[in-house]
């Protein structure tokens, strides 16, 4: 039964399961913008109560805006593709970082995590969507949400910045291995589920895991390494967990 | 698969808040700031082509987009332009536009 077209492009019509997947993925996502929104409306403050340079502050700023409105759009393409139940609850956006470190560490740390990777790996994954998906609505919402998220990765990689001209952040190289495995390394490997069709699914910009498995190395290692390297932060630990992981079909197990 | 124009996007540029290449008025950004931290290169040509004049490297390394007929921010495009990978020599940023 084809139940889905778009009459603006030329992907093929997904079948009931097909469109599940895709109303799955959006789903998902709009709870990952709810968590993203939260987790910059509290980082908002603290970076202003740390006194961060205004450009950081008003970056964070925009970014809850931003992340709200990217709620809208997900939730909208996830109930245009049949998805009918409530929407999912925000995914994690506690505050993470070191429990020993200090005030300022830990925020160094979230920043990076959230934004220099997180944001970072965000940005790759929705411009390899955009090289695959032919459905105009998916390419726009795409493109609209793409936009946004280049910023949150910059407010990342600004605060990094400032930070290390602070002579802060050395401490985060060895723990590139335990921030890498925590920016969704299991959704990332996770294996495609029954009944997933690849090339259908791709016109409609869905990635299997074999290609967030490459982008995820390939994000890694074109700009989120080389971005820290450039202001020195060492990167020897991360690399060698990244190395131990592989791009291919393996799940992307924890390593010491 | 490869990133090395989102380096450019997102870790270069970081120092430049500015609207983006969504919707984005092409010539509006002639007169943006180099991005802090770029390395920096003597002006020179591409494969004998002359970026500095095909393209424009304001808050974004914008360049004529094949697929789209138009320019386009390097990052968002299918085929960059051979010109996006060209680093540009860094100006002093009170020097106004190019
Ligand atoms: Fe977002
Ligand atoms: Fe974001």
């Amino acid at each position: 039964m084809k139940v889905h077209a778009d009459p603006g492009g030329s992907p093929p019509a997904l079948d009931a399961t097909q469109s599940r997947f895709v109303a799955n993925t959006w789903a998902s996502r709009a709870s990952s913008e709810r968590a993203a929104a939260l987790r910059f409306e509290r980082l908002t403050n603290t970076l202003r109560a740390s006194q961060a340079p205004q450009a950081v502050v008003d970056l964070a700023q925009r970014a809850v805006v931003d992340e709200r409105r990217h709620i809208g759009l997900c939730d909208g393409l996830a109930a245009h593709f049949g998805w009918t139940d409530p929407p999912l609850p925000p995914g994690p956006h506690a505050a993470i970082g070191p429990p020993q470190a200090s005030a300022s560490e830990r925020l160094l740390y979230e920043m990076v995590s959230s934004c220099c990777l997180s944001e970072t790996l965000n940005a790759c994954m929705l411009r390899a969507i955009l090289d695959r998906a032919l459905s105009p609505m998916i390419r726009d919402t795409t493109r609209s949400i793409l936009g946004d998220e280049v910023h949150h990765a910059r407010l990342g990689w600004l605060y990094l910045e400032h930070a290390r001209h602070a002579d802060l952040g050395e401490y985060l190289g060895p723990l590139l291995p335990r921030m890498l495995r925590g920016i969704g390394v299991e959704h990332i490997g996770a294996p495609d589920p029954p009944g997933w069709d690849g090339p259908s699914l791709a016109a409609w910009g869905e990635i299997d895991q074999a290609a967030r498995l490459a982008i995820f190395h390939a994000a890694m290692r074109d700009v989120v390494l080389p971005g820290l390297e450039r202001v020195g932060v060492p990167t020897a630990q991360g690399r060698k967990w990244l190395a131990s992981t592989t791009e291919s079909s393996q799940p992307m197990a924890p390593s010491a | 698969m490869e990133f090395k124009h989102m380096f450019r996007a997102l870790v270069l540029s970081s120092g430049v808040s500015a609207a983006g290449c969504v919707g984005k008025n092409v010539s509006s950004t002639t007169g943006a700031a180099a991005a802090p931290g770029v390395v920096e290169k003597a002006a020179d040509s591409l494969d004998g082509m002359d970026c500095e004049e095909i393209c424009d490297y304001g808050s974004e390394a914008i360049c004529p987009d094949s697929e789209s007929g138009s320019e386009g921010c390097c990052w968002l495009m299918m085929s960059p332009h051979p010109c996006c990978d060209f680093v540009p020599s860094v100006e002093e940023p009170s020097e106004g536009p190019r």
